[in-house]
């Protein structure tokens, strides 16, 4: 196991140098200096003053020098200040990616708890009533706006009926209820953002348990179980369940991306001070350190959430650490 | 059983994709109103036999702005997906009859693609390069290859092997040649099925984009830009909310009908 884990970890070395690249090349494509920015069209600010400053950042260094400290400030995740308010970039992200995280983590469980069961009980009968209505939802989950869909329950069940709150993560006045009544609160609403962040994902979900569950139960070995007289119930869940969900862990490790880019148009509707409404923001003001900083986090969590699904794969099949080179 | 589903699917995904083509194509008649035309005395009626789809908050006809809206969305979702085609194939070709350095550096590069959330990148590329149509379908497809590259790799890798090409090899043909005349032709399919499921998402990145008032900019009508409005008028007009999402869901669905259809036709032959 530990010689598994090795070597993935230094398999994301490559991919570490090659986001930071591109990360710095978009810089750098930019028009106008990061550092000179706002200095520019200030008249009061002499040339040699200019030129001081770019001394000062290094940008009269050549490249590969100022990528090289750049990704050394990176590795300590000193992403630099943000130009729009020269608090350090760092701070803003840590203070944000509580609320995307829990968000996100709930809207996974709902997906797992909502989108496995569905596509168990549709491969259990192929192509009877249940499979096809899980397909139509499937299609309706990869065909839906999802941000469309957002307005239309804020419409009926926020506006007209006035069942839930449509916007932040605190009612008015709630900082003196006490704490369950601020955490019904909370849950009142999470309840759109996390069910409008796991549609898209659950009609994923769903397919792809499916067709991994039609397909082992085509298996050999299920044909044993059923053969030596097992109930169907535990031919499903014993022998069928536990070789098709497998595979499940990986899709949860691809669709960390997914969810954070997601996150840029639900927190943006639902007005929740998360990780995409600051990247939405920061893109708005032309904060450019924010940015940067944004991409490299939210690809360093890509990379996190794919290693952490290879791990557990490993964990759960034997076959991946004993299997030498393989993958 | 599977197969009458899947030409269902074909036939119901092409007949709305046609239906919307010709819709776009004659939007100047097809439509009632001057998409742009103000009328403030008109202004948020509900729809009614002069205004098919009711009015916006500007008196504009609705019908007539989703009319000419299918135009944005088809040329961007179906333009976006030719760039994303074009750049797909060609390094998925190169990495696939080269292979060796070439080809892990090409893969390497598409992990490092496929890291970043595609919207985060998009929302980056429109602010850095501005927001006209042309740029938002070179943005779309710049973001969107990488699905079409390890595509045509697998399907390069797989036919490289293949006795025709051994033959065209030993006859001395050139890479080019070999790759442009008996590489692409036999890898087309199912990358134009991959290109149809392509163009549904692109049409919904491009509403989501204009959305956020990062897409087509106002008041050039998209079906995205359409649904600010309905943003600022909840619970006062449903019908600035439903029709246009209605009609993003609907073009989006028949393309993923056509697409899913053609792909179980494709795996039975």
């Amino acid at each position: 196991m530990l010689t598994y884990l090795i070597r993935r970890v230094l398999g994301l070395i490559p991919l570490g140098i090659g986001i930071t690249l591109l990360c710095f090349v978009v810089i750098h494509l930019t028009p106008g200096d990061p550092a000179v920015v706002g200095t520019d069209l200030n008249p009061k600010i002499s040339l040699q003053a200019r030129q001081r400053i770019k001394e000062f950042y290094g940008l009269n260094d050549p490249l590969p020098v100022q990528y090289g400290r750049w990704v050394a400030r990176v590795a300590r995740l000193d992403f630099g200040r943000s130009l729009a308010d020269n608090r350090p970039v760092s701070e803003k992200i840590a203070e944000r990616i509580p609320v995307t995280l829990t968000i996100n983590v709930l809207s996974m469980l709902l997906i797992l708890l909502l989108g496995l069961p569905i596509g168990i009980v549709a491969a259990a009968k192929p192509h009877g009533v249940f499979d096809h209505a899980t397909t139509l939802l499937v299609f309706l989950g990869f065909s839906m706006p999802t941000f469309w869909l957002a307005l239309l329950l804020m419409q009926w069940l926020g506006v007209q009926w006035q069942w839930l709150p449509i916007s932040g993560l605190q009612g008015l006045g709630t900082d003196s209820w006490p704490w369950w009544e601020r955490g019904w609160d909370l849950a009142r609403h999470l309840a759109l953002p996390v069910f409008v962040s796991a549609f898209g994902g659950l009609a994923g979900v769903a397919r792809y348990m499916r067709s991994q569950m039609v397909d082992v139960l085509q298996q050999d070995y299920i044909r044993t179980a059923r053969a030596k007289g097992l109930p169907e119930p535990r031919v499903l869940f014993d022998h069928a369940l536990r070789n098709a969900l497998l595979p499940i862990i990986t899709i949860l490790g691809l669709s960390v991306p997914g969810l954070l880019g997601g996150s840029v148009i639900f927190e943006t509707i639902f007005a929740i001070p998360g990780l995409g409404r600051l990247y939405y923001d920061a893109v708005m003001a032309r904060d450019l350190m924010t940015v940067m900083g944004l991409l490299t986090i939210s690809a360093g969590l890509t990379l996190l959430g794919n290693l952490l699904a290879d791990l557990a794969y490993a964990y759960a099949d034997p076959r991946i650490r004993v299997g030498g080179q393989g993958g | 059983m599977r197969r009458r589903a899947a030409d269902l699917w074909v036939r119901i995904g092409g007949g709305v994709i046609v239906a919307l083509a010709v819709l776009a194509v004659a939007a100047p008649s097809a439509a009632t109103h001057d998409p742009n035309a103000i009328d403030l005395l008109e202004a948020l009626q509900p729809p009614s036999a002069l205004h098919w789809l009711g009015t916006d908050s500007l008196g504009r006809d609705l019908y007539s702005r989703l009319v000419f809206g299918a135009r944005i969305s088809l040329l961007v979702g179906v333009g976006a997906i030719g760039v994303a085609m074009l750049i797909g194939t060609a390094l998925g070709l190169a990495a696939g009859w080269y292979g060796g350095w070439v080809d892990s550096a090409l893969m390497r590069f598409v992990d490092v693609m496929l890291c970043f959330p595609t919207f985060f990148l998009l929302l980056a590329i429109v602010a850095l390069i501005g927001q006209s149509v042309a740029n938002i379908i070179l943005i779309i497809g710049v973001t969107g290859w990488m699905g079409v590259a390890r595509l045509v790799r697998a399907e390069v890798l797989s036919l490289k092997e293949r006795e025709f090409i051994q033959a065209a090899r030993v006859l001395g043909f050139g890479a080019g040649r070999i790759m442009w005349r008996h590489l692409l032709p036999n890898a087309l399919s199912p990358v134009l099925v991959s290109a149809t499921l392509g163009i549904g998402s692109a049409i919904l990145v491009e509403s989501g984009l204009s959305f956020l008032g990062l897409g087509v900019q106002p008041p050039t009508p998209s079906w995205g830009n359409l649904l600010i409005d309905a943003k600022g008028t909840l619970g006062v007009a449903w019908w600035l909310t439903l029709y246009p999402g209605l009609a993003i869901l609907c073009t989006v669905l028949a393309f993923n009908l056509l697409g899913e259809g053609l792909r179980e036709r494709l795996g039975r032959s």
